[in-house]
């Protein structure tokens, strides 16, 4: 990867995934928001790079199509997901008809054979990247916070992990910490925090922890003031990331760290 | 093992206790829990709870936005066929009344579909009576079939079948079945249900559990509001709910709010709801089921309409007929009375004038049934 850990944070720290260098590393989801105006608003606020759109809301017979139509592809990477797709032929199926129709070649690959939580089908997932990878697609699955699907999803070839802070829609941060932890470091491509993240100091543990970048939308399409939160997030992401490549003094040691322990170099 | 189990060991004596003797502490306390258990909720269907109506529907909304985003979704029924062999003293289909009868052929079916799709609907709900002579399982399977050309979600409101044909079904393309039990209060829908297959109350009760079974991926519940005491009603289908997403944790099951819109002045409602016992319920199952859709009819006024989109409901109809062949002008008779005239237009700029999105596709193709 391409962090300089040693420089100050500029134009340097970048993030690559599948081969695009991204400087935000803050990724919008568009589902919720109370209008196409809003979104586009959010977008701009946020400093986002790279934006995920439901398929199943797209119609791509109809190239108005509200929510494409709203978001410049010249400017923004367009993730497709397959939300909605309950096993691995559906969202291959779906990423297959996204790409035919000069959608994108990305894919945020999301199996969610439960409505209710919206939790991501591991199993099924790893065989629809399986597919995809091999389809020539920059896969990027959406996962429960399991550091050996992490490194089987690797193995198959996908570009980025998106494990869960918790599930989609709840708001209530990073509950999988410890578990995101362990993925973080063993992985050798992006880990990207999706899902659960509710407030902007959520995203900035995440990135604190050494995540690469975070995916939110609820929390921002979902505030008061979504266009202001956008750029809470942003803030906070950059916050975070500031954090990480500062090289932060590890909390319990804080008290006694300025201590004069000199000698022992003298010994 | 079934749920009648379940319904048949319900305390009714506890449930009157919690009805009547809930505080406005105890509900104070519920509404701040992050999820809330089936106790809980019998105590915000209580009369205290009421009373302080509010502060159920800050939560209530809240919990809509958060899980569902500001998100409007359309569709629009389309009703095949008014034939029924059925006896329900309610409804306008009833084979007793003296209506025009009508089942529409497939030219009929095909204009209907254009001209709903022209005007912007993606997800359709299509419906018939009782009448497997006239409009049985090969009828509706060939209009199901008709309309994947033209829409991409498709949902049933047909009468209860077996696995098997519902089976077909799935397979020509549905995706969605409604099947309002109409009451659950067993004394009642005896009473309501004179003749006709829809009389045995176990067959209807069941229905649900086939349904899911056959691999219908949504399965819509409700009670007909105005039958039986609301409360009870409330309390039937938050648990009836329950079971079924115990066991079919792949369905997802949708809930609608029907209130008695008897197309004529014979039929005496015989418990009344009110619009503000109407709310209460919505907010009490919206707190205790934060992932579930809520569907909301023409049955209800524009004012209220207006009002509960900004609530907790997920998924309206606009400028619905309830007569075959409705939207080519045909004159059959209606399933109810539509209180809402507004077209897909001006509900669009109605909700969008609330800060909401209007959705008309929210569905894949690809998205077949559950394979079991």
């Amino acid at each position: 990867m391409s962090i300089k850990k040693e420089s100050s944070f500029h134009r340097e720290d970048y993030l690559i995934i599948g081969s695009h260098k991204f400087y935000s590393r803050l990724i919008l989801g568009t589902g919720k928001f109370s209008s196409n105006k809003v979104m586009s608003e959010s977008i701009i606020s946020s400093k986002t790079e790279m934006i995920t759109v439901a398929l199943r809301r797209v119609d791509l017979e109809n190239p108005d199509d509200d929510i494409l139509s709203a978001i410049d592809n010249n400017k923004y990477i367009i993730l497709p997901n397959t939300s909605g797709a309950q096993n691995a032929d559906e969202a291959v199926r779906l990423a297959m008809i996204a790409r035919a129709s000069g959608v994108s070649d990305w894919i945020k690959l999301e199996v969610t054979p439960d409505p209710r939580y919206l939790l991501p089908d591991g199993e099924e997932t790893l065989k629809a990247s399986s597919i995809l990878v091999k389809e020539g697609f920059k896969v990027m699955p959406y996962i429960n916070a399991d550091p050996i699907l992490a490194k089987k999803l690797e193995d198959a070839g996908t570009v980025s992990v998106m494990p869960l802070g918790a599930p989609i829609g709840t708001n209530r941060g990073i509950k999988t910490y410890e578990l995101i932890k362990i993925i973080i470091e063993q992985s050798n491509i992006p880990v990207i925090v999706d899902a659960g993240l509710g407030k902007p100091s959520d995203a900035a543990i995440a990135m604190e922890m050494g995540a690469d970048a975070v995916l939110v939308n609820t929390a921002i399409a979902t505030a008061n003031d979504p266009v202001l939160m956008a750029e809470a997030f942003k803030n906070g992401v950059i916050a975070g990331r500031m954090a990480y490549l500062s090289g932060m003094a590890p909390e319990s040691n804080t008290a006694n760290a300025s201590s004069t322990l000199e000698w022992i170099s003298k010994l | 093992m079934s749920f009648i189990n379940n319904l048949k060991s319900f305390n009714t004596d506890e449930f009157n206790y919690v009805i009547n003797c809930t505080d406005k502490g105890e509900i104070h306390d519920i509404l701040l829990k992050e999820r809330i258990g089936y106790s809980d909720f019998l105590k915000l269907l209580s009369k205290e709870a009421g009373v302080i109506l509010e502060d159920l529907a800050v939560v209530a909304r809240h919990q809509t936005i958060q899980r569902f985003g500001k998100i409007i979704n359309f569709y629009i029924p389309v009703y095949l066929s008014n034939e029924c062999t059925n006896n329900c003293i309610y409804c306008g289909f009833n084979k007793n009344t003296d209506i025009t009868r009508k089942t529409l052929s497939i030219d009929e079916i095909k204009e209907e579909y254009k001209k709903l799709k022209d005007m912007g609907f993606d997800n359709v709900l299509l419906l018939t009576g009782e009448s497997p002579e006239t409009a049985g399982i090969d009828y509706i399977e060939e209009a199901v079939n008709l309309a994947r050309d033209y829409f991409t979600f498709i949902g049933l409101e047909v009468y209860p079948m077996e696995i098997e044909d519902y089976h077909r079904l799935v397979d020509a393309g549905a995706s969605g079945i409604t099947i309002y039990q109409e009451t659950y209060d067993r004394d009642v829908y005896d009473l309501m249900h004179r003749s006709g297959r829809k009389k045995d109350f176990l067959w209807r009760l069941n229905t649900p559990e086939r349904a899911a079974k056959a691999g219908f991926r949504k399965i819509g519940m409700g009670s007909l509001l105005g039958l039986s005491d609301w409360r009870f009603e409330a309390a039937m289908l938050a648990l009836h709910i329950d079971y079924l997403h115990k066991r079919f944790w792949r369905e997802e099951v949708t809930l609608g709010f029907p209130r008695i819109n008897p197309p004529s002045s014979d039929f005496n409602i015989p418990n009344p709801v009110s619009s503000r016992e109407l709310v209460q319920m919505m907010c009490a199952l919206r707190i205790f089921l934060p992932d579930t859709p809520f569907l909301l009819t023409t049955r209800e006024s524009p004012d209220l309409r207006n009002n509960l989109i900004g609530l907790c409901v997920t998924q309206i109809s606009a400028g619905s007929k309830t007569n075959p062949g409705g939207y080519l002008n045909d004159r059959a008779g209606k399933q109810f009375c539509v209180n809402d005239n507004r077209d897909l237009l001006e509900m669009i700029d109605l909700v969008k004038s609330k800060g909401y999105e209007a959705v008309l596709k929210d569905w894949e193709v690809y998205f077949t049934g559950i394979s079991k």
